[in-house]
This record gives C-alpha cells, structure tokens and sequence, in this order.
C-alpha cells in the first residue's frame, strides 16, 4: 500500500511503499527540473560497531569499519559500477554519517540503467584482500587530511576526550590502529547483518509522478524482496568525565581555533530527542547566534570571526559544541560559561523566540530548493525517526517555559593554538 | 523589474528568470571593475561594511534580527574575478514570500535590502569610524586564517609564483598590506563611485515574469594577454601530515573548440572521480587521497593538485610526466573521453536546476557575449574528439610547480 505524505502549505508531497520484506521505496515528485536523483540508504553508520546478530553472537568491530566498506563496495572484477554509471553520465557519490552509509547518483539522462546498477551494490561482494589492503592506505590520506584542518583537529579533540569509550569520539574513518584491523571477514559480517532489504530504503527524486512507484517497485531485482531481519546494535554508555577541562595541542596556524564542548545526558526516546534538538536549535541561536548579546559583544571587541553552534544527538550521546577562531579563547571560555549560567528562561524575550521560529521556517522552506537538498533532509530526518513535514510542527510548538536545566552537563574547552617557532 | 529600485544608473543588462521549482528568490548585483589590487582591496572592506552597519541597522545583531524577521532570508557582498575583471557582487537570497503567504513581510524585505546598499552607517567624511576601523580589523584577521586551509594556500601561493605583481595574479580580496593602508575617505569615495558605476548585470530568479533589457553601450572586453616564461618553482615548509603540490600548465586554446577541448581534457586528467589522474595516483599506486584538475579558461591555464605523504613527491612528480606524456600519445581509452565528455554535459544540463549556478553562469554569458544556449553547449562538447584532446595536451607546458612540504607523522 502506498502512503501519501504532503504538506499543502510547503506545496510538496512524497509516496511510501514498504514491500513485505521490510524495504521502502520513497518517490519524492519535483516538477521543473531536470535532474533526477536515486539514494540507496543503508541504516549501518561509523556508530554501529557493537552488534549481536541473530544466533546471539556479539561482534566487535573496528572503528571506521561503516566507511571503509563504503569505500569498497563500488569495487568489482570487471569495470567497476562507479565507473559504468560515470560512463552513463550519471553523477555518482557516497557517504558515511554516524547512523547510515548512503550511495547515490544524480543524472539528466539514463536514470534507469543507472539505478539498476545502483541497485546492485548491497548484492555484490567485489571486493578483495589485495583491494582492502590498497584501501587502507587511501584512507590513511583521507584521515592526515582532515586533521590537518585546525579547526576539525580542535573539535576532534574535544569530542574523543569527552567520548573515549563510544563511537562518536572517533573519527568516522577510523584511526591507524583501527585501519590495520580491517579484514574481508569484518566487511563480509557487515554486508550480511546490515546490508538486507529490511534495514534499507530508496529514496527517488526527480520529476516522476505517484504512479512512476509502482513502476520501480517492479523494477527491484529479488534481493530487495527477501525477508532478513537485521542485527541489532548494542547501546553503548560513556559517562568519562574528562580529567582536565582544558586541553591544548600547537599548531601551524596564524589564529586560534577552539571548540567549547559540552556532554550531556544522552535521551532514548526518539520523539523527545527531537524536541530537545528543535529546543537547542532555537536557545543555542538566541544566546551565541548572530543576533545575540554575546556575538555582538565578542564581535565587536574582534575576539571573534564568527561562531559555529550545533547540538548533535544519537544512539548514547548527546552534547552540543561552540566552534570559534579568535586569539582570545579564554575570554569567550568565561563568557559562555556566564551565559549559561544564567536563568535562561528569564534571558529569552517573546520577540526573540518569534523571529527565531520565522527565521527557521524560512530556513526550511529554502530546504527543498534542490533535489539533493530534499535528500539529505529525509534521510537525515528519517533516521531521526521523524518526518521531515513535521519539522516546522515541532519548532511551533516550542514555548518560553521549555528552557529550562538545559546547560547542565561536563564540559571541554579543546584549543589548537599557533606553534612558538624558535 | 526591480533594477530601477536598487540602481541609480540603468544596469547594461537585466533579466529576470522564471523557474517554478525553486522555494526562493534571488537577486544578483554584479558590478565589474577592472582587476588590481587596490579595487579588490577595496571591494572586500567595502563588502564588510555594507554587510556590518548601515544607517538604520547599525551593527550585525540588528541587521541579523531583521533577517530573522524576514524569515532567514539572507545577503553576501563579494568579489570574484574572471579574466582581467573583477567583480564586485551583491546577492539576496529570500524564502518565496508566495509561499509564506506574506506579501507584506517581502515588500519589507526589498526595502532593507535596498537600504544596506544605499543608506550606509556614515561619520564625517566617510564610513562611520568605529564601523570602518573595526571591519578593517576583522577583513585583516579572516585574510590570516586563510593560511589554515592547505589547499587555498597553495593555490595562492602558485598564481603568486606565476604572475608575481601582474594583476592578473592578484587574489580576489587584494591584499593585507594594501587593506591596512586603505583611508576611510578613500573607500567612501570608492563606493560612491561603484553605485554611479555603469557596467552592472542584474539577474532576479525565481518566481518572476521572465523579462530581459540589454543597454545599447554593451560592449565586449578583451584579456589582456600574460607572456608565461619558463617554470618557476618554488617550496615551503609546512607543520601539517600531507604534502600539496599545486602546478599550472599553460594552455592555450585554439578558438572556442580549443577551449571546450581543454575543458575535457582537464576533465579528463583530474576533473572527477574516474579520472586518469584519480585512477592511477589515488586508486592505483595509493599515493594520495585528494587529486584534481581546474581549467581556468580566462587565463588559459590548467591547475593540477595532488595532497600526498611527502616521500612520494619523486614517484608522483614522475607519473605524472609520464601521464601527460601518455595522453599526448593518445594512449587514453574511449570510455576516459566519453566520461569527461558526460560528465561535463551533465554538469552543464543539471545548471537549470541550482539558482545561484544558473545565475553565474548566465552572468558569465552575458559578460563575455557567449550567446549561446546551455544545449548549445552541450552539443559543443559532445562534438569534441580524441584528436582534439591529443592537440590539446601536446600544447601544454608547465608553468609553475608549487610544492608545500608536509611531512608530520602522527
């Protein structure tokens, strides 16, 4: 049965169909453009390394193990599929987050060769020992190249002191050590616990019709239509409170860069999750955003460019870290710590609370711009186990009384300052 | 059209786009003024400032509630070059005010913008001092954190290589040196001059009436040619695990198919992620992860980077001679041109679909009279073959080699 969502006041609507099996198929009709998009999502990211599969059996496996396999499934004996899909003019990529690993291509032309052979992917095991080997140094270049990057070496640094025992302080790549321990064994126990129809979805973007569904459902090759449960992931708990609370490395860089941290209670339930993340969203803007007392404050005395602010959750984890670059991290240490240590309720005015709720409903309406854009949404949103019309419901519903006891948790101010060259 | 509105003198072109996928509407100011250092020093404080104050919101928190009152929508003044040009730019992005089902709240939204061009925050003489001397400040500040990104480094540092003093070396935001000695009086006189500026294109996107004027006084530029000479190399060392090598190749293009054809062999080389160049420095040896080409066609040179670990700087320095050498032969397969031909076309087909794409590009057809349509285009490149591409790689010579040694091993 096809499932209809729309929101009549975004002017948008999607289709569901859920086959027996478990595997959805999502059509997301956009009329005007020329482009179309198909996204493969698996739900097995950096975070699923712990597991127990159907016979009880725990696995442990290394970190970075959800990427590498993204890496290798392209790979086959003949021309591989990225290659035959390039060859097609199709736009082709993947990516890794911490709870799915996606494949996708957009094309003007060819969309339906193009999508059987995406379709392939989570059924071929191309892969080998040789080609594991190669990957491996590969993606040694990817890892020096982001902690080359002052300001992601300042945040990484933070979030593996305040998580050393989950997941979420490691990078999704993995490290060194976790890199060597990668074996076909461990790729093969992936594919066969994770990559089954009923933990997958995919999702159509383009200028199709309703009825088009039914049409790719056929297209679905028997794979998609076995009924496999998935293993499940074991929920792991960190509650480390860091030794130090400031930590400091020395770089090549002429400005600071530095990451305010703060870990907080993680919460189970996805709904109330998400109403959290909806309140942070909004708190976090009208206290450290552009238009808040502090930025003005540290813009104008130039102890700040700018200010990144995100509250990120998931499965055991929950904090949310302030990213700066200015020479005076001390400074904007004691300032943060000054406003949250206030009765947050008293600070946030009616007024903010509106032009914050506006500013995000524009935000989101500027969100469906783009067929790529509607696809990390949903898939984003998906995995947060809501829907993505339902947004905007959310932020409505926030009112000033739900601002309470919301800086309460251990924190981390992580520094990469400039090397003293002698 | 809104031009009238926004422009003291007739723009020498306007157009208004429809398209009815989109959920915003942009508009887009560009201003073009001849490439230096001083205009591109200038136009970037300039493009703080406005951004910052103006007379009735006199800092960013006021300006950033008002873009909250209209609901996110937001601006960015910047600069860009192409060519011996510089461009001036002011883009607003705005939720579809249709959709909101809030007229009012839009009419509102063209005033404020309006005013952040027109109605700055003035003192005596000028800018207003705190405003101009904090800005100064800060434009100084983000020009230092540039030098955190490797890769933006080391392009710089390349084009800095080649062109030494030329204009045409000159980087976007000018330069530090020749921001810090900028006056207030001087860049007020700056921006009086840029708002009676003549040659302006504006674009406005969305849900619009399609419309276009073009004025009589339209007239094409030529780019003034750079006399390459030899290959200057030069190196630094860098605290960081990865190495980069930045090199540019002179290419010059035989009329408009000798550009579409290094179009593809830029592709080719390193222009995606089937690439020659990707193939067999990333998948092959394993010597890198990050490896692509950029063809400049407005200054006739291909951009070659590859980040690596330092001890392969020779193997990589070798394959590569031997890559270029390879293509010359045309020792490439069929399946190499036709990927850099489809992935070309597919980028230039999927441009309808991105408003601030569409619009560059657009911009960019007007500015150098390329009159034709994007399937005109695509139909160029479609026409482009092996032959093409080998002359295309025996006229290319290396022209700069800019190595930023790594080497930390964590």
């Amino acid at each position: 049965m096809i499932k209809s969502f729309e929101s009549p006041r975004l002017q948008e609507a999607y289709y569901v169909e859920t086959l027996p099996s478990g595997f959805m198929i999502i059509l997301y009709p956009k009329a005007d453009v020329y482009q179309r998009g198909a996204y493969l999502s698996v739900g097995y990211g950096s975070l699923c390394t712990h597991f127990v599969d159907g016979d009880g059996r725990i696995h442990h496996h290394p970190d970075g193990s959800a990427h590498f396999l993204e890496h290798k499934l392209f790979e086959t004996s003949g021309m591989n599929i990225f290659d035959q899909m390039g060859l097609l003019g199709a736009d082709v990529n993947a990516f890794t987050t911490h709870d799915n690993t996606c494949f996708y291509f957009n094309t003007t032309e060819s969309f339906d060769q193009c999508l059987s052979l995406l379709l392939e992917i989570p059924m071929l095991r191309g892969y080998t020992e040789e080609g594991i080997e190669s990957e491996k140094r590969i993606i040694m270049r990817e890892i020096e190249m982001y902690l080359d990057d002052a300001d992601y070496a300042a945040y990484h640094q933070a979030v593996s002191a305040l998580y050393p025992k989950h997941p979420i302080g490691r990078d999704i790549a993995g490290d060194k050590d976790s890199l060597s321990l990668m074996t076909k064994q461990v790729l093969d126990e992936i594919m066969e616990h994770f990559y089954v129809p009923s933990n997958m979805f995919l999702l159509l973007v383009g200028d199709f019709k309703k009825e088009d569904l039914s049409y790719y459902r056929e297209m679905l090759p028997s794979f998609y239509h076995q009924s496999r449960a998935a293993a499940e992931i074991l929920p792991v708990l960190d509650e480390t409170v860091p030794e130090r609370t400031i930590i400091e490395t020395a770089e090549d860089v002429s400005i600071p860069s530095f990451t305010y941290m703060m870990k907080l209670p993680p919460i189970e339930d996805d709904y109330w999750n998400y109403r959290r993340f909806v309140k942070y969203s909004i708190i976090l803007d009208v206290l450290f955003g552009e238009s808040s007392d502090f930025f003005k404050k540290h813009y104008d005395a130039g102890h700040i460019l700018d200010c990144d602010v995100t509250y990120s959750f998931g499965k055991g984890y929950r904090f949310l870290s302030m990213s700066f670059e200015g020479d005076h991290p001390m400074v904007i240490y004691e300032s943060i710590k000054e406003t949250i240590g206030k009765d947050i309720s008293t600070m946030v005015k009616p007024k903010e609370m509106e032009l914050i709720k506006r500013q995000n409903l524009g935000h989101y309406l500027m969100g469906f711009n783009s067929i790529h854009s509607i696809a990390m949404t949903f898939i984003s949103f998906y995995y947060q186990g809501i829907s993505m019309f339902d947004y905007i419901l959310h932020v409505e519903e926030i009112t000033i009384d739900d601002f309470n006891e919301l800086f309460n948790g251990v924190e981390i101010l992580s520094i990469v300052r400039k090397e003293q060259k002698e | 059209m809104l031009q009238d509105y926004f422009l003291n003198q007739p723009p020498v072109l306007s157009h208004a786009m429809h398209k009815l996928s989109v959920k915003t509407d942009m508009l887009a100011f560009y201003f073009v003024r001849e490439l230096s250092v001083e205009e591109a020093s200038k136009g970037a404080l300039l493009g703080k400032i406005l951004s910052s104050g103006s007379a009735h919101y006199p800092d960013i928190k006021r300006i950033s509630e008002m873009e909250q009152y209209l609901y996110g929508s937001f601006h960015y003044f910047d600069m860009d070059k192409y060519g011996d040009n510089l461009v001036f730019i002011y883009k607003i992005i705005m939720p579809s005010y249709k959709i909101l089902e809030d007229l009012e709240t839009g009419r509102a939204a063209l005033a404020f913008y309006r005013s952040l061009l027109h109605e700055p925050l003035v003192g005596e003489g000028g800018f207003d001092d705190q405003l101009f001397n904090r800005e100064k400040k800060m434009l100084l500040q983000s020009l230092e954190t540039l030098s955190k990104d490797p890769f933006g480094y080391a392009h710089r540092s390349c084009v800095k290589l080649l062109y030494g003093d030329h204009p045409l070396g000159t980087y976007k935001y000018g330069s530090s040196e020749v921001i810090e000695a900028i006056t207030n009086e001087e860049l007020y006189r700056y921006y009086l001059d840029l708002l009676d500026h003549e040659m302006v294109f504006f674009y406005h996107h969305g849900d619009v009436k399609e419309e276009r004027h073009v004025q009589d006084h339209f007239h094409e530029r030529k780019i003034k040619p750079f006399h390459f000479e030899g290959l200057k190399s030069a190196s630094e060392e860098v605290i960081g695990s990865q190495s980069i090598i930045v090199e540019a190749y002179h290419a010059p293009a035989q009329g408009e198919r000798g550009a579409q054809a290094m179009l593809v062999l830029s592709h080719l080389l390193g222009g995606h992620a089937n690439s020659l160049l990707f193939r067999i420095l990333r998948e092959q040896k394993q010597y890198c992860y990050s490896v692509y080409t950029k063809y400049d066609r407005y200054r006739d040179l291909i951009f070659l980077t590859i980040a690596f670990h330092e001890g392969h700087y020779e193997d990589i320095l070798e394959d590569l001679a031997a890559i270029l050498h390879s293509v010359g032969e045309g020792d490439f397969s069929f399946e190499d041109l036709e990927m850099a031909r489809k992935d070309i076309m597919g980028t230039l087909v999927s441009l309808h679909d991105s408003q601030s794409s569409y619009v560059e590009y657009t911009f960019l057809s007007d500015y150098f009279k390329r009159m034709e349509t994007i399937g005109e285009r695509v139909q160029k490149i479609k026409d482009i073959t092996k032959e093409d591409l080998i002359s295309a790689a025996n006229s290319l010579k290396k022209v700069a080699h800019f190595h930023l040694k790594g080497g930390r091993d964590d």
